[in-house]
């Protein structure tokens, strides 16, 4: 089993799928930084005075994250932080869940529409799966670095 | 292979800098602290506010004053606007229209707002409206009161009392199926 989710084609899609997923989801966010503020602002779990500061500088820590993934650079540390973010969006999206909170996501920018449910549950659980294998196994192909770093 | 947490830390760092240089020269970037929606109560202590006017203002092609936002009513003010038959837009979720609102109100959840605003087709932008939900533990009537002044109402109320207020007060409700 190892070997068939270390295989280095299959961390080469899981890489590809997350680093897309989040520069895409930054990009959309980094467009609408009041929209996204007011997104986090609805889940109400950050004192008011913080939620700028993560609004402005999490689609970014997203973005490059993303792209450092894409091209193979440091994967096990950006697969790291985006399996943090992904822990932290789990976490807000089933405590809102849990609360019975009817709101706007906010995952992918907030012109989407979509609203927080147990499909996003599920969306955010499976990259995070991807981006674990990522930190545990590394992926260095078609990678911008050298592979000396192969684990 | 460890993780190089300084490598990760510097990642972080530079992104989040990023973040805050671009957001700053952004012209559509925000404050660094987010500052709370503060609601302006229509005055009532002076004349530029009573029930004659906002009929006025109602029939009248030229409106004096423009509003810059939507503006807060108090349960006196929303009683008497509600004499006037201004129109009442319910924001919480139709469940709880159902159950239970102000007599002909609207409902209209922020929640669904996509799904239901072809409601809005029907009502002119003019017209003045007074949104509510449950009451001060609530802040749909205030995001859907915003949401209506920007699609272009220029005479919107919030009723930040709502539902649990007007009920206290015994003033005229109804449920969905009457």
């Amino acid at each position: 089993m190892n070997n068939f989710i270390s295989n280095k084609y299959l961390l080469f899609l899981f890489r590809m799928i997350v680093g897309f997923v989040f520069i895409y989801a930054g990009i959309l966010k980094i467009s609408d930084p009041a929209g996204f503020s007011d997104a986090i602002n609805n889940y109400d779990l950050l004192p008011l005075s913080i939620v700028n500061f993560f609004a402005i500088t999490l689609p970014w820590i997203e973005v490059v994250a993303g792209l450092f993934l894409m091209f193979g650079i440091s994967v096990k540390e950006n697969s790291f932080i985006i399996s943090v973010m992904l822990v932290a969006f789990i976490l807000a999206i089933a405590i809102s869940l849990g609360r019975g909170l009817n709101i706007e996501c906010g995952c992918f920018g907030t012109s989407s529409g979509t609203k927080v449910g147990i499909i996003k549950l599920v969306e955010n659980i499976v990259l995070l799966t991807f981006s674990f294998l990522l930190t545990k196994f590394n992926s260095v192909f078609l990678s911008l670095t050298s592979d000396k770093n192969k684990s | 292979m460890k993780i190089n947490f300084r490598s990760l830390l510097s990642i972080i760092i530079i992104s989040s800098l990023l973040g805050l240089l671009i957001n700053y020269f952004n012209p559509k970037g925000i404050p660094f602290i987010k500052e709370e929606r503060q609601l302006n109560f229509v005055d009532d202590s002076t004349s530029s506010y009573n029930t004659n006017k906002i009929i006025e203002k109602t029939n009248d092609q030229n409106p004096g004053e423009v509003f810059d936002e939507a503006k807060a009513i108090t349960l006196k003010q929303a009683y008497s606007l509600y004499n006037q038959n201004v129109l009442f837009i319910d924001a919480r979720d139709y469940v709880e229209y159902e159950i239970g609102h102000i007599k002909n109100a609207v409902s209209l959840p922020y929640n669904d707002f996509d799904e239901y605003k072809t409601i809005l087709d029907t009502i002119p932008k003019s017209m003045p409206i007074v949104a509510y939900c449950d009451g001060e533990d609530c802040d749909l009537s205030i995001l859907l009161g915003d949401n209506l002044f920007e699609s272009g109402y220029k005479e919107v109320y919030i009723f930040f009392g709502g539902w649990i207020d007007w009920q206290m007060a015994n003033y005229p409700v109804e449920a969905a199926d009457e």
